[in-house]
């Protein structure tokens, strides 16, 4: 009774201390992010650690606006969605855990739309109407980057003929690029396609229609301020290690956790310089392009990797 | 504890968002201070597009009885501890246009300000030097204004019901405007 008990009491301790480094290592991201941008605009930027800064000035706000308990609720679905699905992640294997093993590619994908739900369910009782357009914008953008995406992935998927994620990395290389499903004929096709549709998955530039700053008042964040815009730093944070997270394992050949975080640092620099110099689509021609460049191409990918 | 504030303290003063409430010439010379050539986001000072996101709240210059009523509402429904900037003559004395019917020379009689800047408008150098000052007065804890807000309520509520005839909140919870 007492060894079972400890044991369950280590195993939720590495839980936490994982599901801590990871959000931290995503508001590290973060911080490149802001200098990164402000290196390209010609300007100094803050230091890379603003958002620690950012997210203990949040959560050390005293008045919490909140509207009724689905607002709550819907907070904490956005923030435990990208948890959970960072747990079926090889990144666990830095304290030690292998959850990882148990992960597959159905499981993950239920799980990767909890986050985003979650949020549109707080903004749209938020009643405002620049949140109500947002969510509109960020669901049907949803729509727009999750089928190239599904398509990329499923090419992988029927390449190795398993939908279990630690036989995807075990059937590439670790550090040789020649390994990689992203560097192999014709599963290239399908990287190319996901990893455009990538650039939607994390709302970066072009595609960042549903938090537009802009337009609409930043849409879906419009009515979160204070402790719940904190909870949104810690959700993006979490969201970035995750997505990067699944494109690495499933295309660079992420096999443990520090190898993947190496290639995540990589993807996200790359998607950071896109989102640097591109300007912003309009709402229907950003779905107009997902689903026909990057779906294209995805669809390509797989049907080659299936008949040829 | 006390250690634990000043951190708190410290990491406030390091991330200043700002709503700017643009009511008239006043927000021309902020775009240098955002920009390349002064950058604020040095000081991690940037601008968000609403009140719930905003630390602080610049009022960048004249007001007048129908936008003051816009501004209570925005600084009411900015989470606390929070601040406000009189930024530009006009909301500190009024201005050019002191003696308009339809201004309201002292922005000070409905919201408790915490820092003025004067100028007609304050060039760029004087808004960096505001955000430093505000920094440093956050840092040490003597910002307070949104403390005073709640303390003197009757004050500052009495005031705004004498400039607009009515509260602006009616018993019933429905908003005047």
């Amino acid at each position: 009774m007492g060894a079972k008990f400890l044991g369950a009491l280590v195993l939720t301790l590495k839980v936490l201390i994982y599901l801590f480094l990871m959000v931290m290592i995503g508001l590290f991201l973060m911080g490149i992010y802001r200098k990164f941008t402000a290196r390209v605009q010609y300007r100094v930027g803050p230091p890379i650690w603003q958002p620690y800064i950012d997210v203990i000035k949040l959560l050390s706000k005293k008045d919490a606006a909140t509207k009724n308990w689905v607002f709550d609720l819907g907070v904490i679905m956005g923030l435990g969605g990208p948890l959970a699905l960072l747990l079926f992640l090889p990144l666990d294997t830095i304290v030690g855990l292998n959850f990882h093993t148990k992960g597959d590619l159905i499981l993950i994908l239920y799980l990767a739309v909890v986050g985003p739900l979650g949020f549109a369910l707080a903004a749209s009782v938020g009643a405002s109407p620049w949140g109500a357009i947002g969510v509109g914008r960020a669901l049907s953008m949803m729509l727009g980057y999750e089928l190239p995406f599904i398509l990329g992935l499923l090419a992988v998927v029927a390449k190795d003929g398993t939908l279990l994620l630690q036989k995807v990395s075990a059937a590439q290389s670790m550090w040789n690029p020649a390994g990689w499903h992203y560097f192999q004929w014709p599963l290239i096709l399908a990287a190319i396609g996901a990893h455009i549709a990538l650039q939607g998955v994390m709302s970066e530039k072009p595609f960042d229609q549903a938090i537009a700053p802009h337009e609409i008042a930043s849409g879906i964040m419009v009515e979160f301020g204070g402790k719940y815009l904190g909870m949104m730093l810690l959700m993006k944070a979490a969201s970035l290690m995750a997505e990067l997270g699944l494109f690495a394992v499933f295309f660079l050949g992420g096999t443990t956790a520090w190898d993947t975080i190496v290639k995540i640092f990589a993807l996200f620099i790359i998607a950071i310089s896109f989102d640097a110099v591109l300007g912003r689509f309009r709402p229907d021609q950003a779905f107009t392009v997902l689903w026909k460049w990057p779906t294209i191409i995805a669809l390509l990918g797989l049907l080659l990797t299936v008949f040829a | 504890m006390v250690e634990w504030l000043k951190l708190v303290d410290k990491a406030r003063s390091r991330s200043i968002w700002m709503l700017m409430y643009c009511t008239g010439c006043g927000a021309m010379e902020l775009p240098p201070a955002m920009t390349s050539r002064f950058d604020m986001e040095r000081f991690g000072i940037m601008p968000m597009a609403t009140p719930r996101q905003a630390d602080v709240i610049l009022v960048t210059g004249y007001v007048t009885k129908k936008t003051l009523k816009r501004i209570i509402y925005a600084y009411e429904q900015m989470p606390a501890p929070k601040w406000v900037v009189s930024h530009g003559s006009c909301p500190i004395n009024g201005g050019v246009y002191w003696d308009s019917h339809a201004t309201v020379n002292r922005l000070d009689l409905f919201l408790p300000v915490d820092l003025y800047v004067a100028g007609c408008m304050p060039r760029a150098e004087a808004n960096m030097k505001m955000f430093t000052e505000l920094m440093d007065m956050i840092a040490k804890g003597e910002a307070r204004g949104w403390e005073e807000y709640v303390k003197n309520r009757d004050y500052y509520k009495e005031n705004q019901r004498k400039l607009f005839g009515y509260d602006l909140v009616f018993t019933d919870g429905r908003s005047a405007l």
